[in-house]
């Protein structure tokens, strides 16, 4: 079954991609390797916010570097999302201790795995949880800096005299364009993850103000918040980046 | 100060967005305001924990064979809602390092109480403030359109909201699932889009792609063996885990199909408007060329929005003595399904809409010079 299907979503990327969907097959595998490798350093118990930086670290490197090739486009697009991932690291640690959103959730909790397994892991949960939300809102966000930058740079490439804060106007523009759909794909992957927790939490007859205040509900909203703010702030900073990048490269081109 | 106040008045007697940035602001902050004294709204008690007394109890092994604390908190609180408001109550509590089931306690927690324990956080708080962030930093940041993704997402959960409330139970769920999904396709699109020829042909590429990766799903599903749905979160006693699978598989790709759908309707329109003349296999090509660049992305972004949500059950099997292999075998060949149908709905989604958006667009045109 799962053979199957795998098979076709191989078969389908290449027929359509051709060269570059075969790279983005290899890219593809490469992510999923890195997220299988950084569960299971977390597993053997090694330090969390460490490890989440490395898997994210690298995880940019091949989607930006591998897919799109080394660039201006692709550099300043990474150290726009190594900034906003970090600004944006401490405050989801702060909202995630302040509001007690790690460990199992109501659901999870009352299911089988309890009873089955021991959950002294020590590995701080809170932390496992940050780590989780950063890593999710991850593919979102780089998208978003790639497809900025990008745009930029053709506008640059079309008008090599153009100022430096028109050029981050055309960027941001492009961003408002996409922003809008980007957030609605983010809405609707974690709607479909929860809808069969809505299911269940009906048959249980949850009253609304504890469902309001779970943990299930806020660890869904809350990734899905997350990735949505760092989606409109990669916005401004990629695009001031590539902006100041651009001048950076001009200056250095003249002056040789 | 009063001098500061009136200029920042004439600032914002003048200056329109301003003003508007300002109401927006005072709002937010009333709306937090609101939430935090929110407790009399509530039937459960809620306890305002003012002391907290930590000990370490004891020490024992985890599952790695290294150490693990175990603690004991006193909580210190007053109820503040209810019959007994005001009353004061203690509350025995006990966590260990990894904070699975049991959490750590601080001052200044808001709880419910029941019984003589804590059945959860208050956290609605929390989430008022980070909702309006986000919409604060959108309507900043990204202006109307910033407006107008608010306006849609909102929608979009008020219908995903009333939608699963009008069904009576879940027997029924694919059906009522799929009438939603028109409606959800229909209000993103034309509330992002507006009502034009391009956001006709990005519903329809969405629709088509739906139902062809629901079709190709089946024809898989039918002459292999059945997918084990035992192992899906979150089970519990839902007696028809297929049609739920299948409306999760609907609604989780919709999101993914239709940024596809709008990124390449969007710019292909663009080019028949510069240039009606241009062939089809010229459109086809150019169609192409963005269609590379997003497909990779979008399944990015999917893989690790599905691929994160594993992470802490993983932990729990990795540590104890689950081999990664089983776990991708055994627990987790529901989500590992539903991404590859929804990664192919991508990928399908590429050709679907721009042959679909040629033909209408070049349709169009036609049209226009039958008429001159």
């Amino acid at each position: 079954m799962l053979i199957i299907l795998g098979l076709i979503l191989m078969i389908v990327i290449v027929l359509v991609g051709g060269d570059r969907g075969a790279m983005s097959l290899i890219a593809l595998a490469g992510n999923i390797l890195c997220l299988s490798l950084a569960i299971w350093l977390y597993a053997v118990g090694a330090p969390v916010f460490l490890v989440t930086a490395g898997a994210g670290i690298l995880i940019s490197c091949i989607t930006l570097f591998y897919q799109n090739g080394t660039n201006i486009k692709t550099w300043s697009a990474f150290l726009a999302v190594a900034i906003t991932m970090c600004v944006l690291f401490a405050f989801i640690y702060l909202v995630v201790w302040k509001s007690g959103a790690g460990g199992l959730n109501e659901i999870q909790a009352a299911g089988e795995d309890v009873f089955y397994y021991n959950m002294n892991l020590d590995i701080s949960m809170p932390k496992v949880a940050t780590a989780v939300i950063v890593l999710s809102t991850l593919g979102a966000v780089i998208d978003m800096a790639l497809t900025v930058t990008t745009s930029v740079y053709e506008v640059k490439c079309h008008k090599p005299d153009i100022k430096m804060n028109k050029l981050v106007q055309s960027g941001m523009k492009i961003g408002k364009d996409v922003i809008g759909t980007t957030v609605n794909t983010l809405l609707f992957a974690y709607l479909g993850e929860s809808l069969l927790l809505f299911a269940y939490l009906r048959m249980q007859n949850y009253s609304i103000e504890l469902l309001l205040n779970s943990k299930i509900l806020f660890q869904n909203c809350i990734s899905m918040i997350f990735g949505a703010i760092s989606c409109t702030m990669i916005m401004p900073v990629s695009a001031v980046l590539i902006a100041k990048n651009c001048e950076l490269f001009d200056w250095m081109e003249n002056s040789k | 100060m009063k001098k500061y106040g009136k200029r920042i008045s004439r600032y914002l007697m003048k200056n329109k967005r301003g003003r508007f940035y300002c109401v927006a602001g005072v709002l937010y902050l009333l709306a937090i305001l609101f939430v935090m004294n929110d407790a009399w709204l509530y039937q459960t008690p809620i306890v305002k924990v003012t002391k907290v007394v930590t000990i370490v109890e004891g020490k024992s092994k985890s599952t790695r064979g290294t150490e693990e604390t175990k603690y004991k908190q006193s909580l210190y609180g007053k109820i503040i809602n209810g019959e007994d408001k005001g009353k004061e109550v203690r509350i025995a509590n006990e966590y260990t390092t990894t904070e699975m089931l049991a959490q750590k306690y601080h001052k200044g927690d808001r709880v419910f109480y029941k019984g003589s324990s804590i059945i959860g956080v208050k956290r609605d708080t929390m989430l008022v403030v980070m909702l309006g962030f986000l919409a604060l930093l959108l309507l900043g940041i990204a202006g109307r359109q910033g407006g107008l993704t608010i306006i849609t997402a909102m929608m979009n959960i008020l219908i995903f909201v009333i939608g699963f409330w009008m069904a009576d139970d879940t027997s029924e769920i694919l059906s009522v699932c799929s009438r939603l999904i028109l409606f959800f396709a229909v209000v993103t699109l034309v509330g992002l889009n507006g009502i034009h020829r391009k956001t006709f042909a990005a519903l329809l590429t969405t629709l088509c792609v739906l139902l062809m990766i629901m079709g190709i799903f089946d024809l898989v599903m039918q002459h292999m063996e059945e997918l084990d749905y035992s192992t899906m979160e979150y089970l519990g006693s839902i007696d028809n885990p297929d049609e739920i699978f299948h409306a999760e598989i609907m609604l989780s790709g919709l999101g993914a199909i239709m940024d596809v759908a709008v990124a390449i309707s969007v710019a292909l329109s663009e080019i028949v408007e510069q240039k009606p003349e241009v062939k089809f296999v010229e459109l086809f090509r150019s169609g192409r060329e963005i269609g590379y660049d997003i497909m990779g992305t979008m399944i990015n972004v999917l893989l690790f929005v599905f691929g994160c949500g594993l992470i802490p059950t993983c932990l729990i099997r990795m540590n104890n003595e689950v081999r990664f292999v089983t776990i991708v075998k055994l627990h987790i060949p529901c989500e590992l399904c539903r991404f590859f149908v929804e990664s192919i709905g991508i990928v399908l989604a590429i050709p679907v809409s721009i042959f679909i958006t040629a033909v209408m667009m070049k349709l169009s045109v036609k049209k226009r010079e039958k008429r001159c």
